[in-house]
């Protein structure tokens, strides 16, 4: 399975020159807790919710600095058409809540979340565990020994 | 960085035209949907768009994914009323 699929939410982007006020107001709306920061079409940073309480508010600074002033970045990225077990290991490697999604020239695609990855593996290994519980709790009815 | 890296890139499914609009599902529990208007569109129709958020007007850059769903309407076609 590849990474772009699974990508269970919709990505939201700013430019680089928004104010860290107008990212938080595009947080609220949209309903997501990390902005990818484009630039001409490349993502050149991600900015939280946590960037914006740690770095900003926490220093005291206006809310009109540009986001670029409070973005992570280089970005950790995985290619779209990379395997998922690229991500596990990823995520496996670095301390990140949310992966960014890139296309073969860098292009933003999406965030893969941890929280949603889980859930997903927890789905497949129910779904696993099904066949299983039915043969533990269905009664074994054995061919008789054929009378010879 | 970047993992995996691979030379063609994936071309969008979704289509969008100007005007149409988005409705992004709730995630939890008693979370609305949320709308926004396309203002703009990516290369033929694909994403990003930029969209404004019908709550308060801001734009921002979206990228569709599973939870979100496009109404598309007719543009250019006039309802006539009485």
């Amino acid at each position: 399975m590849r990474a772009i699929d699974r990508i269970r939410r919709s990505g939201v982007g700013i430019g680089p020159d928004h104010t860290i006020r107008q990212a938080a107001q595009v947080m609220e709306q949209s309903g997501v807790g990390t902005l990818a920061v484009i630039d001409a079409g490349r993502l050149v940073g991600v900015v939280t919710d946590r960037d914006l309480v740690r770095r900003a508010v926490a220093r005291d600074l206006p809310l009109d600095v540009r986001v670029d002033s409070v973005m992570t970045t280089p970005v950790v990225a995985i290619d779209a058409n990379a395997d998922l077990h690229d991500a596990f290991d990823v995520f496996r490697s670095h301390p990140l809540r949310r992966l960014a999604v890139v296309d073969g020239v860098g292009n933003f695609v999406g965030m893969i979340s941890l929280d949603d990855l889980l859930i997903d593996l927890a789905s497949d290994l129910a779904a696993l565990v099904r066949p299983l519980s039915a043969e533990i709790d269905t009664a074994q009815h054995d061919s008789p020994v054929p009378a010879i | 960085m970047r993992v995996g890296d691979s030379s063609h890139a994936e071309e969008a499914a979704v289509q969008a035209s100007v005007g149409d609009r988005i409705i992004v599902r709730g995630h939890r529990a008693g979370e609305p949907d949320r709308d926004a208007e396309i203002m703009a569109v990516g290369a033929d129709g694909g994403s990003p768009y930029t969209v404004r958020w019908s709550d308060t007007g801001h734009e921002a850059l979206f990228y569709p994914g599973n939870d979100a769903t496009i109404q598309h309407f007719e543009h250019g076609k006039r309802v006539v009323g009485r």
